[in-house]
C-alpha cells in the first residue's frame, strides 16, 4: 500500500532539485555588469563604471600567428609528457597542468602533430574530470578526435572548444582560483614553446618580438590573478608571474613613429603604441625564467 | 483519480520550470547565432569576448590585448531593450588615448581594424539613458562583445 505513494514522495525532492538548479546563478538582482542574470533581471545601480575581468588571449591565438609566420613544430620535444598526468594529485598541480596540457593539445593540433593529439586530448579530458570541469564537446567531437579523423582545421577547432569550454565552465561557476591557475599554466606553456621555437635570435626576430609583446597579456593575467590572490595556491603562482613580469619589463619600448590611425584599402589601421627593442641577452633571460617557472609547474604534485 | 497528485506535481514542476529555464544566462550571449557582423569569412572566435547584463545609463569596460599582424572584428550584440545607440570606444589601456569612438561612426555596433603595434586596449561600452537612482532597481538586458580575428593576409609579392 505504501508503495503506491512512493512516486509522489520521489517527486518532491526532484521538484526541489529542479527549483534549486534553475535558480542557481539567477537571483534576480545583480549588480552592474555581473555576468549572471537574464534578459529581464533587475540591476542595482552602485557605480558609474564597472569592469569585466581583463582578457588573456588563448594559446591558440598565439600559435595561429606563429604558424602563419612560417613556424613549424620545432618545439614538439618540449611538450609535457602525458605520462606525467598520474603524479598530479593536488588541485593546484591539476589546474596548472590542465592549462599546460590544453596548450600542448592546441600546439599539436595547430602544427599537425597528429600522432600526439589523441594522448593530449585524453590527458585534458581526464584532468578536467578530476577537477570537475564540464566541457561542451559532443560525443561526435570526442569520437572524431579519438579516431583522429578530423582534418587539421577541425582538430584545432575541437581542441579550442575544449579549452574555451573549460575556461567558461570555471568562469561561470565562479571558480576564479582554479581558472587563474589554468590560465597561468596555458600561458606559460605557450610562451615556453614559443621561446623554444627560436633557434637563431636574428633569423627568428619575428618570433622573439612576438614573445616580447606577450608582456601585455602577462599584465592582464597578473591583474586577473590578483583578484583571486586570497587563494594560497594562486598567491604562490602569482609571485612567480610577477618575477617574470619584472624580467619582461626590462625590455625597452620605443614609440611607434606613425601615431595616426588611417584607412588602408578600406580597412582601419590603428597607429601609435610602442615597439619592443629586445636584446639577445634579454631574450635569454626571459627564456630561462620561463623554463624555470614551467618546470616548477610540471613538477608540481 | 488515484494518480491525480502525481499529475498535479508534474504539472507544477513543468509550469515553474519553463519561466526559470527561459532565463538563459547572459554569459554566452555573444556566442549566439547572428552576433558576428564580420565583413569577410575567415574570422575566428577570440577568447577575450565577453557578455554581461547591462542597464540603461551604465558604462562598462573590457580590457583586451590586440596583436599586430591580426585583423580584428568587434561586434556588439544587445537585447532590444538597450536600444540601438550604444556607445563603443576603444582606448589605449595605459595612456587612455582614444583610438576609436563610434560616436563618429553613426554609433555603429561593429568595427574592424588592425594595429601597427600590439596594444592593450579598453573597450568601453555605454548604454544611453538615465540610470536608476542609487540603490534602486532598473530593467537590464544582455549585451555581448564578440571579438573575432584572423591573421592579416599578406598583400603583394
Amino acid at each position: 500500500m505504501k508503495l503506491r505513494f512512493l512516486p509522489v514522495f520521489l517527486l518532491i525532492p526532484a521538484f526541489a532539485l529542479t527549483l534549486g538548479l534553475n535558480s542557481c546563478g539567477n537571483d534576480g538582482t545583480v549588480t552592474g555588469t555581473d555576468s549572471t542574470g537574464s534578459d529581464s533581471a533587475a540591476v542595482t545601480s552602485t557605480s558609474d563604471t564597472t569592469s569585466f575581468d581583463p582578457g588573456v588571449p588563448s594559446p591558440s591565438e598565439i600559435f595561429a600567428f606563429m604558424k602563419a609566420a612560417g613556424n613549424t613544430n620545432s618545439a614538439v620535444d618540449k611538450l609535457n609528457s602525458p605520462e606525467n598526468e598520474e603524479k598530479y594529485d593536488s588541485k593546484k598541480a591539476q589546474s596548472l597542468n590542465l592549462g599546460i596540457y590544453s596548450a600542448d593539445l592546441l600546439y599539436c593540433s595547430t602544427f599537425n602533430v597528429s600522432n600526439k593529439v589523441v594522448s593530449y586530448f585524453g590527458a585534458c579530458m581526464r584532468m578536467g574530470d578530476k577537477l570537475k570541469v564540464a566541457t561542451n564537446l559532443t560525443d561526435k567531437d570526442k569520437e572524431r578526435i579519438s579516431k583522429n579523423a578530423g582534418n587539421g582545421d577541425s582538430l584545432v577547432s575541437i581542441s579550442n572548444d575544449l579549452y574555451l569550454s573549460s575556461f567558461e565552465n570555471l568562469e561561470n561557476n565562479q571558480r576564479g582560483g582554479d581558472l587563474s591557475l589554468m590560465l597561468a599554466g596555458g600561458w606559460v606553456e605557450s610562451l615556453y614553446l614559443m621561446s623554444n621555437m627560436v633557434k637563431d635570435f636574428e633569423k627568428d626576430k619575428g618570433t622573439v618580438e612576438r614573445i616580447s609583446d606577450q608582456k601585455l597579456s602577462l599584465d592582464n593575467l597578473v591583474e586577473f590573478m590578483g583578484k583571486h590572490a586570497d587563494n594560497e595556491d594562486v598567491k604562490s603562482v602569482l609571485a612567480q608571474m610577477v618575477e617574470l613580469q619584472t624580467v619582461m619589463n626590462e625590455v625597452t619600448a620605443t614609440a611607434n613613429a606613425n601615431s595616426t590611425s588611417q584607412n588602408k584599402n578600406g580597412k582601419r589601421v590603428i597607429g601609435g603604441g610602442s615597439k619592443s627593442s629586445i636584446t639577445k641577452e634579454q631574450f635569454e633571460k626571459i627564456k630561462s625564467k620561463l623554463a624555470e617557472i614551467r618546470n616548477s609547474f610540471i613538477n608540481a604534485q | 483519480m488515484k494518480k491525480l497528485p502525481i499529475y498535479l506535481m508534474l504539472g507544477a514542476m513543468v509550469c515553474i520550470n519553463i519561466p526559470l529555464t527561459s532565463q538563459a544566462p547572459c554569459v554566452t550571449y555573444h556566442r549566439g547565432a547572428g552576433c558576428s557582423q564580420a565583413s569577410e569569412v575567415g574570422f575566428i572566435y577570440n577568447s577575450q569576448s565577453k557578455s554581461g547584463i547591462f542597464a540603461r545609463g551604465t558604462t562598462s569596460k573590457l580590457k583586451a590585448v590586440f596583436y599586430t599582424g591580426f585583423d580584428y572584428s568587434i561586434s556588439l550584440c544587445a537585447d532590444k531593450l538597450l536600444g540601438d545607440q550604444i556607445g563603443m570606444v576603444l582606448s589605449d589601456a595605459k595612456t587612455g588615448e582614444v583610438l576609436y569612438d563610434n560616436a563618429t561612426d553613426n554609433k555603429a555596433g561593429h568595427m574592424e581594424f588592425s594595429c601597427e603595434t600590439t596594444r592593450n586596449m579598453f573597450i568601453t561600452i555605454t548604454i544611453p539613458g538615465s540610470g536608476p537612482s542609487r540603490g534602486k532597481t532598473a530593467d537590464a538586458a544582455c549585451l555581448g562583445i564578440l571579438i573575432e580575428q584572423k591573421v592579416t593576409p599578406k598583400v603583394g609579392f
